[in-house]
């Protein structure tokens, strides 16, 4: 069976989503994003029950933005006081395993396989891995995050979050 | 060879000098364990995340992990998390509810009492005669809850949990006290590794004003306030103190004179009457149980009690942010926390406070994340033989810790800007190291 246009146009969508974090280009990466937006990582731990090992919505969590914090965590950047990434790490980010999984024409939900590398210095290297599930939103030709889950498979994060999923 | 522990020159208070193989030396890593960890009182958790008969959470003391668990008979216990046949963890999840444990190698099974109650083929394999009495889990002989807060103690010689804490206690109690209803830790917690030695995150939340600025800048120049009218810009020339307990606790930014109070009124009325009335109700509230001196701090700022737990509150419309600095080796740690909020607070403060801990001193947080990586370099430059060699200069105000007197306040006030809460924070730690 080929894959629908609206698949390749998603997972191209994310493949250009991944080249502008991983070169850096986070002011065109925020343009990605509706103004409405949700950007939510919860909490992970491990639980005796699959479903509680994934933090509820009234949990704390690792992140939890609207889009005016996303442009703020831009333009710390911005400041060359953001010690996490300034120097800026190299990341990579891999996107895989992309389904959606539920289509109503301008508005999809997509799950994803993210795995992100990520390099400081000499010898600080990590990997990030989980999974993402995304509203996309057609606005206009394009397609953008209206909100965002990352649920990151490690309880005990390899390092602090200083980098986007 | 002479053991690098039993040196003395390790921590020279008198000039402010602290030896840099405190934060690298695998030997001092271990004594430390076994002097610091197993010796002092140490947070476990909070009365409102095991509130049930059974409810439970995974913490460690030192690098030993432990279970808090509340027993039939509603008793907060703490148990070594491991099986007293063959050290298998009997636990083997963070948190949840349960009122036995079954070991998962060969099914030796403990209630919340810490009693072995099954042990598989008991007469066909031990013809009945292992003594079950025995082999219980091996409990923390000491668990103290102080307002909430859960405190253990391996040493059943250690001065009391009041004793310990000390004149600390004063300004803990205003964030037991403040709140209308409980203090309730929220569900969820955050972990992550942090590649330096526990005591750079210790000494650096008893007593370090002098970073935020600089450390925190890109908090300011986005535009972000630390709380009601204070800004990076303005931070570190607040009219605010720092204070130096004994046995090693400090606190910071402690704002005296209702500075706090107002900033939050005036930010209620944002909210609307409902949370105007509960800040004024939350001040009456510490005037009544407390005070009046207390009750005009409002709040509690910064602190870390000696040796892995901080704590800080900025106002009522902050979370209790709860910090344990876990050694995990003489250059790894684990930041683990939680966050605490008043259970009768309108909801909207609630929420403010929850999404606001993921914003600060947190994971992904921007205080959290810049701390982590500076602490993460000053160990790489620690680690060989010439940098280990040199000290850290802890020399801020030396020779002023006297200057300010003032009455009615517990603990030894200094300046805000010092660096007296960290010597003071590595003379006790020092005593305790040289204890055999």
């Amino acid at each position: 069976m080929a894959l629908s246009a609206k698949q390749a146009e998603i997972e191209q969508f994310y493949y250009h989503e991944a080249f502008l974090l991983d070169s850096g280009n986070f002011h065109e990466w925020l343009d990605l994003f509706t103004d409405d937006t949700r950007y939510w990582i919860p909490v992970r731990q491990t639980r005796d029950s699959r479903e509680e090992s994934v933090g509820k919505e009234d949990s704390i969590a690792l992140v939890e933005d609207d889009k005016s914090f996303l442009i703020l965590r831009v333009k710390r950047f911005d400041t060359g006081l953001a010690h996490a990434e300034q120097p800026p790490s190299r990341t990579r980010h891999f996107v895989s395993n992309v389904v959606i999984t539920a289509d109503r024409g301008e508005v999809c939900e997509v799950r994803s396989n993210v795995l992100v590398f990520q390099s400081r210095y000499e010898k600080s290297e990590n990997f990030f891995v989980g999974y993402r599930e995304d509203v996309l939103r057609k606005v206009g030709d394009s397609w953008k995050v209206a909100s965002r889950k990352v649920v990151l498979d490690q309880p005990v994060l390899p390092r602090v979050l200083s980098i986007f999923f | 060879m002479a053991s690098v522990v039993s040196n003395p020159e390790l921590v020279n208070s008198k000039r402010g000098l602290v030896s840099r193989q405190l934060f690298m030396d695998p030997e001092i890593y271990q004594t430390e364990l076994e002097r610091v960890y197993a010796r002092c009182w140490l947070y476990l958790g909070h009365e409102s995340q095991v509130k049930e008969h059974g409810d439970y959470l995974s913490n460690y003391m030192g690098e030993d992990p432990i279970i808090l668990w509340r027993d039939g008979h509603d008793r907060v216990r703490a148990y070594l998390n491991s099986c007293l046949h063959r050290g298998m963890k009997v636990c083997r999840t963070d948190a949840g509810s349960a009122r036995s444990f079954t070991c998962s190698y060969h099914g030796w099974t403990y209630n919340a009492e810490g009693k072995l109650t099954g042990v598989p083929y008991f007469r066909e394999a031990y013809f009945g005669e292992l003594n079950r009495e025995e082999w219980g889990l091996k409990e923390v002989p000491r668990v103290v809850n102080y307002g909430g807060f859960i405190f253990g103690c391996w040493d059943e010689s250690a001065i009391s949990l009041e004793e310990y804490l000390g004149d600390v206690r004063w300004y803990l109690d205003i964030l037991i006290e403040r709140p209308l209803g409980r203090l309730e830790v929220l569900p969820g917690m955050q972990r992550y590794k942090l590649p330096g030695n526990w005591k750079i995150q210790a000494d650096n939340f008893a007593g370090d004003v002098y970073h935020v600025p600089f450390a925190h800048g890109s908090w300011g120049k986005t535009g972000m306030p630390i709380a009601g009218g204070v800004t990076i810009d303005n931070y570190a020339t607040q009219k605010a103190y720092s204070f130096a307990f004994k046995h090693g606790h400090g606190a910071l930014d402690m704002r005296l004179n209702d500075e706090t109070y107002e900033a939050d009124l005036v930010l209620a009325q944002q909210f609307g009457p409902e949370t105007v009335d509960y800040i004024r109700e939350s001040r009456e509230r510490l005037l009544k149980r407390l005070s009046e001196r207390q009750a005009r701090i409002y709040t509690w700022g910064v602190g870390n009690l000696f040796p892995n737990f901080a704590v800080n509150n900025f106002s009522a419309f902050f979370p209790v942010g709860l910090y344990l600095w876990h050694p995990k080796g003489p250059d790894k740690s684990e930041v683990w926390q939680w966050c605490a909020v008043d259970s009768a607070a309108p909801a909207a403060v609630k929420e403010m406070a929850r999404v606001g801990f993921t914003k600060v001193q947190s994971a992904g947080g921007f205080f959290g994340q810049d701390d982590s990586d500076n602490f993460e370099q000053v160990t790489e430059a620690t680690r060989g033989v010439i940098g280990r060699r040199c000290w850290f200069n802890y020399q801020m105000g030396l020779g002023h810790e006297e200057d300010l007197q003032m009455e009615g306040y517990p603990g030894h006030v200094t300046h805000r800007m010092s660096e007296a809460n960290q010597r003071n924070f590595y003379a006790y730690w020092s005593q305790l190291m040289e204890r055999e």
